[in-house]
């Protein structure tokens, strides 16, 4: 009988899902997809010291389980559970495993068994080129769009430490990169990629 | 309410809170134990679990993983009724902060 645990699954190798958290499940035809805050091992590529008061190197990380043939989520205590910040999120994963070709999730919250194609960890942010470092920007912390005016875009989001910062791409400076950026507001539709260079500055490429 | 036992136990986890040395593991679950309406639970392999009434993990004991540094030491996490985090004090924490993790000596 074929056991695994999940660290022993390609790409799993450097999280610690007994201490990450559970932010939301999502169950589609074409996926099934765990929202978490996932904890970095040291030998994760994007590893960085944790921030000053937190336990762990946190990122937000989708796990997800590409075309699931058979899918049961049995919800045992769904009851989110509210933080400080008035975020929630749903506690930890306890166990993720295959065995028996299915793979199995258990926590609180409950338990999924599924059989799907290979899991797969899927980073949720945005690479930041902040000078010679980079760093990564979670996707949902991005909090509004602004137009300040026709034919420039501004951009509002958090960086990892809660900062609210900003960038700016004008058309008439760059119109390449300013219909890059269209497409990324288009909920990054097109194969576009975002590359921030500097903490201010904004340029759009598309790979 | 909580038996002798159970009050004792706890008496003992605020001291090596005060002191600065670690609750011990079986204290905490000494004291779970004795809370009206909680029950253990443990899934094969998992963390310890005390759940009460109206089904809120208000403790956890965990081991902790030589895989992942920092959590190689065993800890405790804390709920209040509301099912908030809370630490030893009972103040309210985020789930990534420190005091959401505070270390104990694992000797169950």
């Amino acid at each position: 009988m074929q056991h695994l645990n999940y660290w022993q699954f390609p790409g799993f190798e450097h999280i610690y899902l007994e201490d990450s958290y559970v932010l939301g499940i999502e169950a589609k035809k074409a996926s099934v997809k765990i929202l978490l805050e996932a904890v970095l091992t040291e030998k994760h590529p994007l590893y960085s010291q944790p921030l000053s008061g937190e336990r762990y190197c946190y990122r937000r990380m989708k796990i997800k389980f590409p075309k699931p043939q058979s899918y049961n989520l049995v919800p045992q205590n769904m009851s989110p559970i509210p933080n400080p910040d008035g975020s929630i999120d749903l506690g930890n994963i306890d166990n993720f495993f295959l065995a028996n070709g299915k793979y199995h999730l258990l926590g609180e919250w409950g338990e999924i068994t599924l059989v799907s194609d290979s899991p797969e960890l899927v980073i949720d942010s945005i690479l930041v080129k902040n000078g010679d470092n980079p760093i990564y920007i979670d996707k949902d912390k991005i909090q509004a769009v602004e137009w300040k005016r026709k034919g420039a875009i501004e951009l509002l989001y958090q960086n990892d430490l809660g900062n609210l910062l900003s960038a700016h791409v004008d058309r008439s400076k760059d119109a390449a990169a300013f219909e890059a950026a269209l497409a990324y507001l288009g909920e990054l539709q097109g194969g576009f990629v975002t590359h921030f260079t500097g903490i201010t500055e904004l340029t759009f490429s598309k790979q | 309410m909580a038996s002798i036992k159970g009050r004792q136990a706890w008496q003992r986890i605020i001291q090596a809170f005060i002191t600065g040395t670690q609750p011990k593991a079986s204290d905490l679950k000494i004291w779970a134990k004795s809370q009206n309406g909680w029950q253990q639970k443990q899934t094969l392999n998992g963390p310890l679990k005390y759940v009460d009434k109206n089904g809120f993990t208000r403790l956890t004991l965990k081991q902790g993983s030589f895989r992942t540094p920092g959590s190689q030491n065993p800890h405790v996490e804390l709920r209040n009724h509301k099912n908030q985090r809370i630490d030893l004090q009972g103040n309210l924490v985020s789930r990534k902060s420190v005091e959401n993790h505070t270390p104990i000596h694992w000797d169950i």
